[in-house]
C-alpha cells in the first residue's frame, strides 16, 4: 500500500483532481461544514453515510444497506475516483467505505481537517479543566461484523489503543472486553495537532495507565500522520507470537483511526474494538490544517 | 500471639492483582474460598444457581474456581471419584459475538439456531477439555490411556462425519467454531454452517457416561458468565435451558443485579426463583459485615503470606483454599487472631483519638478556636471558645460547635452539659440523648470540610470494609493504595514496612481509591457517562447536606423517592442501571411510609465514593427526593442542577460560600 500525504494551511494549496464520488458523514461542527463546502465544489456526487451500530447497517443517502449486503450495494463505485471525508465520519463509517473502495479498485483519497480548538465541558468544578466535551453517550463496544477474527478464550489478545483525550474509553475497553493489562499498549499522538495538546492526552490517560497497571511502554506517533501510526501497527503485528491475535482500538484522533482502518483492510486477521460514541455537536471550533491522503492499495 | 516481629517488609504489588483475568483459569492456589461456597451444596441439589453482584465481587473467580481447570488442576494432590461427580464448564458471554447474532437481514429463527449452535460448540469443546483436565490430573482411574481408547463420537451415529477420538473431536469442535466465526464475518455470503442443537451436548455427555463408568454419575455444570450481555432472545433460550436443567447437564448463571432483560423462556412459562433456580448474592455475606471483614482479612493475609511474620501467629494459608477448612475458619480464636493482625496492619483510631489529633496540629486547633469564637460572636454570647475546649476529649468541643449553631440550645446549657461530662457525671453527651453517638461523625466531617487535607475518619481496616460494602475488589484496592502510599518509592519493588502504616497513609489511599472508583463509573456500560454525572451531582448534594453547621440532621447519604407523579422513563432506566452497576444499593425499607404505599425503597450511594465527597460512609439519614429532583440529578441541564443546589442551600439556610472541590481534589495525592 502506498500513502501520499499532503498538509496545507488551506484547501487552495492542496493538489488534487476532482473526485467522482465523495462520501461524507454528518457535519457536527465548523470543520464538517467547511469540509462539506469544499467537497460540494470538487465532487461530481456527494453521498452521506451513517452507521448504526445497533442495527449493524449503513444508511447511504437515506437508504438502508445491511452490513452483509455492502459488497453488492457498492458496485457503483467500481474504478471511480473516491474521496472519503473522514472529519465528519465515525471510524466505523470510514472503515466500511474504505473496505469497499479497496474491493472495487478505486482511486482513493481521504480528507481530514484539524480543529483549531476543542469544546471543554462546562462544569462548576475546576478539576475537569482537561475534560473535553467530545462524546455524550457511548453505546458500547459493539462489533463491526467482518472485523473480528475470533472469539475464543484460547487466543492471546494483544491490544493496541490509539489514545485520545477521553481516557474513560480505554478504561471501558479494558473492562468490557476483559483485556489483560499485561498485553496491551497505548499509542500517543506526539507531536500533537498543536504544541501542548499532548498534555491533555497524557494527563487524562495517565490515571488509566496507572490504575489498569498497563506495564508496556507506550508508542508515540505524530497525531496527524497516519503513516507513522500504520508503521507502529505493522511493527506490533510482525512481533506477534503464534498464539497471539492483534486487536486495535482506535479511540483517539482521526488520523490514528485512518491508520487503523487502512491496517484492518490490509490485514484480515486483525480485529478491532470500537465503542461508537455519539459525538457532541459543536465538539470543535474552527479549522486548522488541511490533510489529504492519497492511497494506492 | 507474641509481639515479636522478625520480618516486617512486603512488596506493595502483592495486592495489585484485582481482576479475574490476571489470575488465569487454574485458581487452585489463588482463590480464597468465600463463605458463600459452603452454601453451594452440589451433593444435595442440582438446582441451577444464579450468582449476582457488582463488578469486583468475585463472580468470575468463583465460576472459574468451579470449572474443570481448577477442579482437576495438576497441582492438586488428590482427585477422588467424588470430585468428578461435578464437572464445571465455563463460558463467558462475548459481547462482540452475541450482538452479531441478530438482525443483519436474517430471520429470527436462524439466529436462534445459530446461537444455540455456538453455545453447543463451546460447551462440547469444554466437555472435551474437561476430560483432558481429568486425565492430566492426579485422578488415578482415568488417564491418557483411557482417553486413547475412548470412543465418544456420537456424531457419526446421527450421520455427521466427525472423528471419534477425544483429541480429534476437540479439534473438530474448534474447527466448527472457526467455521462459524468465518460465516459470521458475512452471513449473506456462502451457506450457513450446519447448526448443532443443544441436545448435542446431552448426546455427547450421555455417550461419555456410557463409554466410561467413571462418569456414570457425573453432572456437567455449565457456568455462563456475564449473562447480562446476552440480547433478549438469547436470554430466553438460556432461561429455557436453566428451567429445564436436569442431570447430567445443569446450567448456572452469573450476572450483575437487575440483569434479566426477560425471564421468559421460549415456551409459555417464565423462569421463577426458588422453583427453577436459587440466587446467591456474592455481596451478601452469611454473617453480614462481620463475615465480609473476616473474609477480607483472609484474602489479605493469603496474599501476604510467605513474605512476613504475622507477629508470631502461625497462619495456615491452606485452610483458605481447601473446602474442608471452613470449620477451622469459623473458630472464634482464629477469627480474632486474623482480625487482630489486619487491624494492626491497617490501624484505626477511636473516635476520641480521631478528635484529639486536632490538638496536635496547631492549624487545626486554631481553626477550632476560630470557629467556636465566630459562632459565639454571632450568638452574642459572653462565653469564649476556651470554655468549650476540652483537651482531654475534643469530641465534646467539636460537637459543641455544631450544637452552638442550633437556635434551640443556649450556649450556657451546652456549657453546663460539658461541666457535668468533665466531672464524670451523666450528661446529654453520654446519656440517652447521646450527643456523642448522634453527632460526632457529622461534626467531625463538618470540621474537616473545606480543608485541603485528607480526613482521618476513613481509616482502619473496619472502615475500609464498611466502605467496600462486600466488594473485594474495592477492599483490596484500598489496601493496595495504602501500601503504595506507605512504600519506599526508591525501591523498584515498592517495599512496605507493614507495621508502620499510618492513619495518614490510609486516609490518602482512601481518597485516591475513591477518586479512582468514581472515575470508573464512566466505564459502566452504555450509560456510564450519565451515571458518572449522576453520582457527581448526588454526591455533591450530600456533601452540601454535610456542610450544614447545625448538624441537626447529620450524615445524610441516601435517599428515597416520595410518592407522586411518575418519573421520566430515562430516570427509571438510569436508576435501574445505577443498581445494576452497584453505584446505588437498593434497600427495601422496613419502616412503613404510608397506608397507601406500605413498601418503599431507599437508595444508598455506594460508600466507596464517600471519601471523595467527604461524606459519611455509614447509612444514617436520608433525603426525600421528588421525581423531578431525581430527573434533574440524572439528566437535568447544568442550570437546572445548579438551581436545585440553590434551593437546598436556601432550605438548609447555608449562607457561606461553599467550595465544592478545589483544583487538587481530583489529583492522586
Amino acid at each position: 500500500m502506498n500513502l501520499n500525504m499532503q498538509e496545507e494551511e488551506d484547501s487552495s494549496k492542496l493538489l488534487f483532481e476532482k473526485w467522482d464520488i465523495s462520501f461524507v458523514g454528518i457535519p457536527l461542527d465548523d470543520r464538517g461544514n467547511v469540509a462539506n463546502s469544499f467537497i460540494e465544489i470538487n465532487s461530481e456526487k456527494v453521498i452521506e453515510v451513517k452507521y448504526d451500530a445497533y442495527e449493524m447497517a449503513l444508511m447511504v443517502d437515506g437508504k438502508l444497506a445491511l452490513i452483509d449486503d455492502l459488497d453488492e450495494f457498492f458496485s457503483f463505485i467500481e474504478k471511480k475516483r473516491i474521496l472519503i471525508e473522514s472529519t465528519t465520519m465515525s471510524f466505523a463509517e470510514m472503515l466500511l467505505i474504505l473496505k469497499q473502495t479497496k474491493q472495487y479498485d478505486c482511486d482513493i483519497s481521504i480528507l481530514y481537517l484539524e480543529p483549531k480548538s476543542y469544546s471543554q465541558i462546562r462544569t462548576p468544578l475546576i478539576i475537569h479543566r482537561r475534560e473535553f466535551e467530545l462524546s455524550h453517550e457511548t453505546p458500547g463496544f459493539f462489533p463491526i461484523p467482518g472485523f473480528i477474527k475470533s472469539y475464543s478464550d484460547d487466543i492471546v489478545k494483544r491490544t493496541i489503543f490509539i489514545a485520545g483525550y477521553e481516557s474513560e474509553r480505554i478504561d471501558r475497553a479494558i473492562e468490557a472486553n476483559s483485556i489483560p493489562s499485561n498485553n496491551c499498549a497505548l499509542i500517543f499522538g506526539v507531536p500533537a495537532f498543536q504544541a501542548g495538546w499532548e498534555m491533555n492526552s497524557f494527563a487524562n490517560n495517565i490515571a488509566v495507565i496507572k490504575e489498569q497497571r498497563l506495564i508496556s511502554e507506550p508508542y508515540f506517533s505524530s497525531a496527524n500522520n497516519p503513516g507513522s501510526t500504520y508503521d507502529i501497527l505493522e511493527e506490533v503485528y510482525k512481533s506477534l507470537d503464534q498464539d497471539e491475535e492483534l486487536f486495535i482500538a482506535p479511540l483517539g484522533p482521526k488520523p490514528g483511526g485512518i491508520a487503523t482502518a487502512l491496517f484492518l483492510v490490509e490485514n484480515e486477521d486483525v480485529s478491532v474494538f470500537y465503542d461508537h460514541p455519539n459525538k457532541t455537536p459543536t465538539r470543535s471550533k474552527e479549522v486548522n490544517k488541511w490533510h489529504l491522503y492519497d492511497i494506492k492499495f | 500471639m507474641t509481639g515479636k516481629t522478625q520480618i516486617n517488609k512486603v512488596r506493595a504489588n502483592s495486592l495489585s492483582q484485582n481482576r479475574a483475568e490476571e489470575f488465569g483459569y487454574d485458581l487452585s492456589k489463588d482463590f480464597v474460598l468465600p463463605p458463600i461456597y459452603e452454601a453451594l451444596d452440589f451433593k444435595k441439589s442440582i438446582k441451577p444457581k444464579i450468582f449476582i453482584g457488582g463488578r469486583g465481587c468475585g463472580k468470575t473467580m468463583l465460576l472459574r474456581y468451579l470449572s474443570h481447570q481448577t477442579s482437576f488442576s495438576k497441582s492438586k494432590k488428590n482427585i477422588s471419584v467424588e470430585d468428578i461427580k461435578n464437572i464445571g464448564l465455563y463460558w463467558k458471554v462475548d459481547t462482540h459475538m452475541v450482538h452479531q447474532l441478530q438482525k443483519r437481514g436474517l430471520e429470527d429463527d436462524i439466529w436462534q439456531s445459530a446461537f444455540e449452535h455456538i453455545v453447543t460448540l463451546f460447551s462440547c469443546l469444554e466437555v472435551c477439555k474437561s476430560l483432558e483436565s481429568i486425565a492430566n490430573s492426579k485422578f488415578e482411574s482415568f488417564g491418557k490411556d483411557e482417553i486413547d481408547v475412548l470412543d465418544i463420537n456420537f456424531l457419526n451415529e446421527i450421520g455427521i462425519d466427525a472423528p471419534k477420538s477425544l483429541y480429534q473431536l476437540k479439534d473438530y469442535f474448534k474447527s466448527k467454531i472457526s467455521e462459524f466465526e468465518l460465516w459470521l464475518r458475512n452471513v449473506r455470503k456462502g451457506s450457513a454452517p450446519q447448526f448443532f442443537p443443544r441436545s448435542f451436548i446431552s448426546l455427547l455427555v450421555n455417550k461419555l457416561r456410557n463409554e466410561n463408568g467413571q462418569f456414570k454419575n457425573s453432572i456437567f455444570n455449565i457456568y455462563i458468565d456475564e449473562y447480562e450481555n446476552l440480547v433478549e432472545y438469547q436470554q430466553e433460550i438460556i432461561n429455557t435451558w436453566v428451567k429445564h436443567s436436569e442431570s447430567p447437564i445443569v446450567f448456572h448463571l452469573a450476572m450483575k443485579r437487575n440483569a434479566f432483560r426477560t425471564k421468559k423462556t421460549v415456551g409459555s412459562e417464565s423462569l421463577t426463583e426458588l422453583h427453577d433456580y436459587r440466587v446467591h448474592d456474592l455481596e451478601d455475606y452469611p454473617e453480614g459485615k462481620k463475615g465480609f471483614m473476616v473474609f477480607a482479612a483472609e484474602i489479605l493475609l493469603y496474599r501476604l503470606q510467605g513474605q512476613v511474620n504475622f507477629k508470631g501467629y502461625d497462619f495456615n494459608p491452606n485452610i483458605l483454599i481447601d473446602p474442608t477448612g471452613f470449620d477451622e475458619r469459623k473458630s472464634k480464636v482464629y477469627r480474632s487472631n486474623i482480625l487482630e493482625i489486619v487491624e494492626s496492619i491497617f490501624p484505626s483510631l477511636s473516635k476520641k483519638d480521631l478528635a484529639n489529633i486536632i490538638a496536635d496540629d496547631k492549624n487545626l486547633i486554631h481553626r477550632l478556636f476560630e470557629k467556636l469564637n465566630q459562632i459565639l460572636k454571632i450568638k452574642k454570647s459572653s462565653l469564649t471558645a476556651r470554655d468549650f475546649i476540652f483537651y482531654d476529649d475534643l469530641r465534646i468541643s467539636l460537637i459543641s460547635l455544631s450544637l452552638l449553631h442550633r437556635d434551640t440550645i443556649k450556649p450556657e446549657v451546652i456549657l453546663g452539659e460539658i461541666q457535668k461530662f468533665k466531672l464524670g457525671k451523666p450528661s446529654n453527651f453520654n446519656n440517652s440523648t447521646d450527643w456523642i453517638q448522634n453527632n460526632f461523625v457529622g461534626s467531625y466531617l463538618y470540621f474537616y470540610s473545606g480543608l485541603n487535607r485528607v480526613c482521618p475518619l476513613y481509616t482502619g481496616f473496619r472502615t475500609f470494609c464498611e466502605m467496600s460494602n462486600g466488594n473485594i475488589r474495592h477492599l483490596t484496592e484500598l489496601c493496595y493504595k495504602t501500601f503504595l502510599r506507605a512504600s519506599d518509592s526508591n525501591t523498584a519493588d515498592m517495599i512496605v514496612e507493614i507495621w508502620k502504616i499510618t492513619v495518614d497513609h490510609q486516609a490518602q489511599a482512601a481518597k485516591q481509591a475513591s477518586t479512582t472508583f468514581l472515575n470508573e463509573i464512566k466505564t459502566f456500560g452504555r450509560y456510564g457517562n450519565q451515571l458518572h454525572t449522576f453520582v457527581q451531582r448526588l454526591g455533591t448534594l450530600f456533601s452540601l447536606a454535610h456542610k450544614n453547621p447545625r448538624q441537626s440532621e447529620p450524615e445524610q447519604n441516601h435517599f428515597s423517592i416520595v410518592e407522586g407523579a411518575k418519573g421520566s422513563k430515562n430516570s427509571d432506566t438510569l436508576l435501574n442501571e445505577a443498581i445494576k452497576w452497584s453505584v446505588l444499593f437498593e434497600n427495601k425499607s422496613t419502616k412503613k411510609k404510608s397506608d397507601h404505599n406500605p413498601d418503599y425503597s431507599e437508595y444508598v450511594l455506594n460508600p466507596i465514593y464517600s471519601p471523595y465527597f467527604h461524606i459519611s460512609y455509614r447509612k444514617k439519614r436520608k433525603l426525600d427526593f421528588s421525581l423531578d429532583t431525581l430527573d434533574t440529578l440524572f439528566s437535568g441541564s447544568l442550570d437546572e442542577y445548579e438551581s436545585l443546589l440553590r434551593s437546598y442551600r436556601s432550605k438548609w439556610d447555608l449562607n457561606e460560600n461553599i467550595k465544592e472541590h478545589n483544583l487538587f481534589s481530583d489529583l492522586n495525592i
